[in-house]
């Protein structure tokens, strides 16, 4: 069985990452989007870790800490969004909340 | 106490009695006027006991300054000036003050606003007082604005008679036109300073006169400095002289003057008679250093005094009112004064100012007492024969109208025999101006006073005399007027040896003050005083021909000499012109500017605001509240932005 490079993992980070951001891009439903961020998140992790064993430092393990701990603070907002966003809106897909608009 | 502390307490006492009206005692009228009064006694006392010190020692000059504003390497002196002229100008304004402020005690009694008048009167007492005692330019033009504020402020007294705050406004903007002239000649001066001080040793910057006169007096430096700056030098003076051009009343800024009488009329008495329109004959005595080596500026000066002295002398013939006969009066007698000016002689302009301020004053007091006991009828044919009804006033103003005319031995006479003796050695136009003047001077008041005081009274009201607060003052003023000449009896007269007092005090040492040393003394002409006095004579003869006697019929004589006398009753079309200017030059001026800021100026800024909201316009569609347009856009831009800085497309 061949060796797992760094470039393994770079490659299945970026996939990981592709995932997610087509899902935000594509889907509606807020949840999904959410989800699709974390696995945006947790992309960026993986490559922070292959990095990490690549020079043979913990800079990019400290930094993957800080993302997770990020991450959490960001899911408990954004969950907290959208229950007042289904509240309001009475469903929880992106159509209707225009309000942005500039 | 020393002259410092004392100085500064004839300055700053009327400012806290109108500080304290003013924040105090608005509602309680006679504090008020109490207050007011005890501020201009303490300044006068204050004075006094200057002067007490100062006349009788040898003339000297001394500035006490403390530094009020450095900006740069410039600083710019606050002080007191303490000689013979500034003390002599204070003993004027606080004197003379003294009585008006004691006579309108009397005279505004049951006015509105009774209290505000007092407050500004003080806040000019301090103002005048800023002035005489200034030791610097730039102070002296901070207290010649103040002076023009608290002016515009008292013509403006009745401010529900459009008329009053008409003229209030006229008086105010006419001297603005001085005043800008002032401020352009004292800059120009200071420059010509600064840029002379990179060349010749021994100049420096200034705006302090002592300083400027030392350099203007030291012979080595000046024949360097007129070499490569007479000019500007030249036009300097002429500058500073147009602020004392409009202040004084001087045509053609006199036209503010006689309008102003719409003030109550104490205050026509101190400010437009006695003191604030003579600060600007002040200012030039003070910098008379400025204009002395200029002969063609004194040739401006002499001619604008005479020609506004006889102008103003004429047109006084045609008046009803018996405040513009006065007023008309007053711009000849300026006029009189600045001729002096223009003469080389100082002296006799200050001389003529002091015996003015008592005369004059009391002219206009008398003629308010006439206003107050007629119930405020000041058009003289409704009066006549008044000299029964208010004996006290009648007599008083005779001594007045015989001082202004210059019969001997009145104050007047002396001032204006000192002025025609002048004349007479200088320039024989000038000298027949004056004693024309001096004729049309004696017939004017002659006219005045024989409409107002003698014949039938032609008026409906029941005239009385007036409270002891206005005729106290009316007599000092007379006793004034009949003495103050004796201050400065002219060398020459009955073998006098020496020149007069004043002339010593002013003028007598090398060291003194602000003066240039070198001028001639004043000396007694016996024709020159015989033919002022048959001047005088003559004129009084001709009041009492055509109004006393009526041997010749006015109204024949007037039909004869038409259009002279409508050119008189127009004022010589001054107004007409000004009105003009303004309504026909100066507004299409401004439509013009407004043209160029409503369609160009507003055009291209208007242009440059459109531009930017339609790019935004357009930007913002993409912005349409999508969550999912953000992100790509963010993603497109993250992409061109990671192309550029890794391959560098």
């Amino acid at each position: 069985m061949a060796d797992i490079t760094t470039s393994h993992y770079i490659v299945l980070s970026a996939l990981i990452f592709a995932v997610g951001l087509f899902g935000v891009v594509t889907r509606k439903n807020t949840v999904i989007i959410l989800m699709s961020l974390e696995l945006m998140l947790n992309g960026t992790n993986l490559a922070f870790v292959a990095f990490s064993r690549h020079w043979g430092n913990l800079q990019g393990q400290v930094f993957t800490f800080f993302v997770i701990a990020v991450a959490a603070a960001e899911a408990a907002v954004a969950l907290a969004i959208i229950i007042a966003l289904n509240r309001v809106r009475k469903g929880v897909t992106l159509d209707e909340a225009t309000e942005l608009k500039g | 106490m020393t002259h410092e502390l004392l100085g500064y307490i004839a300055l700053f006492a009327p400012f806290v009695a109108a500080c304290v009206i003013t924040l105090f005692t608005l509602r309680s009228k006679a504090t008020s006027g109490g207050i007011a009064l005890a501020g201009i006694v303490a300044a006068l006392v204050a004075t006094v006991l200057i002067a007490v010190d100062v006349f009788p020692a040898e003339p000297t000059t001394a500035a006490y300054e403390i530094e009020w504003l450095a900006v740069g390497g410039v600083t710019i002196p606050f002080g007191i000036q303490i000689d013979a002229l500034s003390i002599l100008m204070s003993l004027i304004v606080t004197g003379v003050g003294s009585c008006i402020f004691l006579y309108s005690t009397g005279y505004m009694k049951g006015e509105d606003g009774y209290s505000r008048y007092f407050a500004c009167l003080s806040l000019f007492a301090f103002s005048m007082q800023g002035i005489v005692f200034s030791t610097n330019l730039v102070q002296t033009f901070m207290f010649w604005e103040l002076v023009g504020v608290s002016s515009y402020a008292l013509i403006g007294y009745y401010f529900h008679k459009p008329a009053a705050v008409d003229a209030g406004k006229k008086a105010f903007l006419t001297n603005r036109i001085g005043d800008f002239g002032m401020t352009v000649g004292i800059l120009l001066l200071f420059y010509t300073l600064v840029q002379a001080s990179e060349t010749i040793s021994g100049v420096t910057a200034s705006f302090t006169f002592d300083h400027i006169r030392a350099i203007y007096q030291d012979e080595a430096i000046w024949t360097q400095l007129v070499q490569s700056h007479e000019t500007a030098l030249m036009w300097a003076g002429l500058l500073i002289f147009t602020g004392a051009v409009a202040k004084s009343a001087q045509v053609p800024l006199h036209v503010w003057l006689p309008d102003a009488m719409e003030g109550p009329t104490p205050v026509s008495a101190l400010m437009h008679a006695a003191t604030m329109v003579a600060a600007g004959v002040y200012l030039v005595a003070r910098t008379y250093f400025l204009f002395a080596q200029f002969e063609m500026a004194l040739h401006i000066i002499a001619w604008m005094g005479g020609i506004t002295a006889l102008l103003a002398a004429a047109m006084a013939f045609v008046q009803h009112d018996i405040k513009k006969v006065l007023a008309y009066s007053t711009l000849s007698q300026l006029g009189y004064m600045t001729m002096a000016l223009g003469l080389l002689s100082p002296v006799a302009a200050m001389f003529h100012l002091t015996t003015h301020a008592c005369f004059k004053a009391l002219l206009f007091l008398g003629s308010g007492s006439v206003i107050h006991g007629c119930h405020h009828e000041q058009d003289m044919r409704q009066m006549g024969g008044l000299i029964k009804k208010m004996p006290i006033t009648a007599w008083t103003f005779w001594i007045g109208t015989l001082a202004l005319a210059g019969i001997f031995p009145l104050a007047g006479f002396w001032s204006k025999d000192a002025i025609l003796s002048a004349a007479s050695l200088e320039n024989t136009w000038l000298y027949g101006i004056g004693v024309l003047v001096a004729l049309m001077t004696a017939a004017y008041m002659g006219r005045c006073c024989i409409l107002t005081f003698h014949g039938e009274y032609r008026g409906h009201a029941k005239p009385h005399e007036s409270p002891a607060t206005m005729t106290i003052p009316l007599v000092i003023l007379a006793v004034a007027s009949l003495f103050a000449g004796l201050i400065n009896l002219p060398k020459g007269f009955f073998g006098r040896e020496t020149g007069g007092w004043l002339e010593h005090a002013l003028v007598g040492s090398a060291a003194a003050p602000s003066w240039s040393a070198g001028l001639p003394v004043e000396e007694f002409h016996p024709w020159v005083a015989v033919w002022g006095t048959v001047a005088a004579l003559a004129g009084i003869v001709l009041a009492v021909a055509f109004y006393g006697k009526r041997w010749v019929s006015i109204d024949r004589f007037v039909s004869a000499i038409k259009p002279l006398h409508t050119l008189l009753e127009r004022k010589y079309f001054f107004d007409d012109a000004y009105l003009w200017l303004v309504r026909e030059v100066q507004q299409r001026f401004a439509r013009l500017c407004d043209f160029v800021e409503v369609y160009i100026l507003r055009w291209l800024v208007d242009t440059v605001g459109a531009l930017h909201r339609w790019v935004g316009g357009q930007v913002r569609l993409i912005l349409d509240g999508h969550l999912h347009r953000y992100v790509t856009v963010a993603l497109v831009g993250a992409v061109l932005i990671l192309s550029y800085v890794l391959v560098g497309v």
